[in-house]
């Protein structure tokens, strides 16, 4: 197929590593003259995968292996925080030191202690001496760059005092603002300030009483469109989302097949719900590669002993397969009676990993045991897919496979809240049965018109292209970070199209040093340690957003360079060749014409 | 004495004769042990792979959710349009409210309104992000500082879902094992609280302070006799101030006075 000469403006690039059946391939680009949407491109490349054609793209997933001399230092380095740990509550105990640390009021000292000593032992001895990474007060609006209030510390961040000083213009790449609409300015806020003028800022009931705005029915009906469901139901808050309907939809006598890695509200609303819970694994480890590799990456990068270790053991699918039909065979654990239903919760794109759920295995293993799914989209809404509805139009599936579509507003639309999408059965019954829509305040209205403004913008419905363009600056700064990054040599985890990057720090020490570091450079960094993360894993995640710029993110590449290379961070054995930096644009296709 | 090797064997010709029988029989006993096949305590019946197919097949799910009638009363809201305040417009009609948790009439505050506008154009909408990255404004401070001194306590901490305060806070401080006793009437979100805090529940009657005492008195009896467990088990009493369900408020002067005697 011969490319237009000159080019439309609404061509999509996709970028392949595998065997392409209908494209030309030149350096691993295949154009496609398809002006719509980039469903009609990636219906073009025809994959080979292990799975017989289940997914229309390539998966790329990578989680490296540890390397075996920074596993043994990272558990030294703990040893030797517990033994000072140890030796400063002693010194505590004894008085020599100052004792900080919350204490019983006199009244109350021969009572029951609130904590016992050990539990918070990782609190008080590990946790305090890093602090200041975390709780960073900001005093502007989170978007690309925010003003950080500075804080000192002198008793080793016990406490903390606020100089007055503020720290401008830090590069934030830590809030979760995927498509930019963290705004003071614009549209939306334009719109929620009128809301709020005419609404007022609370609704003081809940949605069953007289908390059933006009704008809240409004919103409902978008969120359905939105998705491409029959109808949906907005609630409050993201978390209570979970916690609260999910009990209303399983209870005794049904089984719910969670993710090991699965957000705490999911697990907290499957404990309470009282049905029997069983964890499958999560992808680890399988580096899913076409069949057939271009020159992008040379094949000696990829190290056949590490890839091979890693798939050894059982994959996530295979895990939940064997528990699926294990339920279904061998029934409730004592009474072998059969189940009421089968639930299996997993998530879009999981947040501490940046890996994606693989949607269309689950959905295929769904049909054929009877399973239903339950897909929270929290951080993948808004994020993935070419027009931005998240990981089922990512993976070009049929939203109505999926029973249950949870996401929140918090992260793509800059507001807050939660909602369920599905049939309308069962948003009728989540209507009359749902603990939030009986006992909890309903959405504020400033925030719902927020929700409205940007969803629509998102949609193209404002008139603009600014939706589809957040849409796609996203996806580009994705794949331009996590490719910088991993010729820098760092381990990063996840997939390649997830806007969410972690970044292997391993040791305790370094947690607290790159974010100092990276703070004294002005980039502000998010880093996880235990129990976010298992324990030798911590990492510094970076969340991208459409928001920043070419030249922000090449700023903060150069400081993570640095910072890299001053902490010896650059642990990768897999080094990739680096790419000529070159912007997308027309003459990249004259030189590869035919 | 030492040992000898030839008196060991004399020892042996010199034993009686059942002596001998019974060691053999019992060495015998234990190399058939050691050699035999070892026992699995559940014995699985072993499905052939068609029977486990065919069971797959026939398994049938309950639909997801029951189907709700059209009539239930909870189905169709009132949709209320324009501002919730004082006179509201309810399904069309203008009705007086006296269904909104309004008490002090702040909903339609002007300086409400404009405190929020000025921090709308200064923040925007979300804060994009948990307290923990980034997503702590000096505004949360203030807020903290404002509560902590209007409540004359020394600090204060809080969170963005009335419901999920008290449903968080209560599993925070109380775990497995502990003992919470609770007034019947006590709204849901405690109830959801005390569900995920696995602790043990005791219930005395709505604002009945007798029967609180006898709960206590019973639990004190319950320490005396396992003295051990008693110190390590965490105590703790939750009343609401003004009850959701019943209307009242609890008897505190008479709960306080209790709870430092005992």
């Amino acid at each position: 197929m011969r490319p237009e000469p000159g080019g439309c403006c609404c061509r999509r690039t996709v970028r392949a590593n595998g065997c392409v059946a209908n494209g030309e391939v030149r350096n691993g680009y295949v154009r496609s003259s398809a002006a719509a949407a980039a469903a009609a491109a990636a219906g073009q490349i025809h994959h080979v995968t292990q799975n017989g054609g289940l997914y229309k793209r390539p998966f790329n997933e990578a989680f490296e292996e540890t390397p075996m001399l920074v596993a043994v230092l990272t558990y030294v380095g703990y040893g030797v925080l517990t033994l000072f740990g140890y030796l400063r509550d002693f010194l505590r105990y004894w008085r020599i030191e100052k004792c900080h640390h919350a204490t019983e009021r006199e009244e109350q000292k021969d009572f029951v202690s609130l904590y016992q000593d050990f539990e918070n032992f990782y609190t008080r001895n590990l946790y305090m001496r890093i602090r200041d990474n975390w709780n960073r007060p900001i005093c502007s609006v989170p978007g690309a760059r925010v003003d950080i209030m500075e804080r000192q510390s002198h008793d080793y961040n016990w406490s903390f005092k606020y100089t007055g000083n503020i720290i401008k213009g830090v590069i934030n790449m830590g809030s979760y603002n995927y498509l930019g609409f963290a705004r003071n300015t614009g549209s939306c806020q334009e719109a929620a300030a009128k809301v709020l003028e005419e609404y007022g800022a609370g609704v003081c009931s809940t949605r069953q009483e007289i908390g059933n705005l006009d704008k809240h029915e409004e919103l409902e009906e978008l969120v359905a469109r939105f998705l491409g469901v029959e109808a949906a139901m907005a609630y409050g808050m993201g978390f209570a989302t979970n916690s609260m309907n999910i009990p209303a939809l399983v209870g005794k006598g049904c089984l719910i097949l969670s993710d090991e890695l699965n957000h705490a509200s999911l697990v907290l609303g499957a404990r309470l719900s009282g049905a029997t819970i069983r964890i499958f694994k999560h992808n680890i480890g399988t580096e899913f590669h076409c069949v057939g590799q271009t020159g992008l990456e040379l094949p000696t990068s990829v190290d056949p002993p590490a890839l091979a270790s890693q798939s050894a053991g059982i994959t996530d699918m295979q895990s939940l397969e064997k528990l699926l039909k294990d339920a279904i065979v061998y029934g409730q654990p004592r009474t072998r009676r059969p189940w009421k239903k089968i639930l299996i919760l997993v998530e879009g794109i999981y947040s501490m990993e940046g890996s994606i759920v693989r949607l269309p295995e689950v959905i295929a293993l769904k049909k054929k045991y009877k399973a239903y799914l339950y897909l929270d989209e929290a951080h993948s809404i808004g994020a993935l897919g070419p027009t931005g509805r998240g990981v089922v139009e990512y993976f070009g599936l049929d939203p109505e496979d999926v029973d249950v579509m949870m996401g929140t507003f918090t992260k793509s639309f800059g507001a807050s809240g939660g909602y369920i999408g599905g049939k309308k059965e069962l948003i009728d019954y989540l209507r009359t049965h749902s603990h939030s829509a009986v006992y909890a305040t309903s959405l504020s209205p400033p925030v719902v018109e927020q929700i409205i403004t940007s969803m629509k913008c998102i949609m193209g419905q404002d008139g603009t292209s600014l939706g589809k363009e957040c849409v796609q600056q996203l996806a580009e700064n994705t794949r331009y970070f996590r490719r910088r990054l991993k010729e820098m040599g760092f381990i990063i985890y996840g997939n390649e199209d997830s806007p969410v990057v972690p970044l292997m720090l391993y040791m305790p020490a370094k947690i607290g040093a790159f974010g100092r570091e990276m703070l004294k450079r002005n980039i502000g960094v998010v880093v996880v340690g235990f129990p976010a993360t298992p324990i030798i894993e911590s990492r510094a995640r970076f969340c991208l957003s459409a928001a920043h710029t070419k030249e922000i993110l090449d700023t903060a590449l150069k400081e993570i360079d640095e910072v890299g290379d001053l902490l010896q961070l650059k642990y990768s054995r897999h080094r990739l060749v680096p790419l000529l930096d070159r912007p997308f644009d027309e003459t990249t296709y004259e030189e590869t014409e035919d | 004495e030492q040992w000898v090797l030839v008196e060991m064997v004399q020892a042996l010709y010199e034993a009686p004769a059942y002596h001998l029988i019974l060691e053999g029989i019992l060495i015998l006993w234990i190399i058939r042990l050691l050699f035999s096949k070892t026992y699995k305590l559940q014995e699985r019946s072993d499905l052939t792979v068609k029977e486990k197919e065919e069971l797959i097949e026939e398994w049938q799910p309950e639909p997801l959710v029951p189907p709700v009638p059209k009539d239930h009363p909870a189905l169709n809201y009132n949709i209320v349009s324009g501002p919730p305040s004082h006179k509201t417009v309810v399904n069309g009609k203008e009705c007086i409210n006296f269904a909104s948790f309004n008490f002090l009439g702040l909903l339609d505050n002007p300086r409400v309104k404009a405190a929020a506008l000025a921090s709308l154009k200064k923040y925007g909408v979300g804060t994009c992000g948990p307290r923990g990255f980034y997503g702590t404004f000096d505004v949360h401070l203030d807020l903290e500082d404002l509560l902590a001194k209007f409540m004359k306590t020394e600090e204060a901490i809080i969170y963005s879902y009335g419901f999920a305060t008290i449903a968080s806070a209560i599993p925070a401080y109380s775990k497995r094992g502990d003992i919470v006793f609770v007034d019947r009437a006590a709204c849901f979100a405690i109830q959801k609280g005390l569900q995920a805090s696995r602790s043990d529940i005791k219930l005395f009657k709505h604002n009945d302070m007798a029967d609180l005492e006898r709960l206590l008195k019973e639990q004190e009896i319950e320490d005396q006799k396992n003295p051990r467990k008693a110190r390590v088990t965490r105590r703790f009493i939750v009343v609401e101030g003004l009850y959701m369900n019943t209307g009242t408020i609890c008897p505190l002067p008479e709960l306080v006075s209790n709870h430092v005697q005992l």
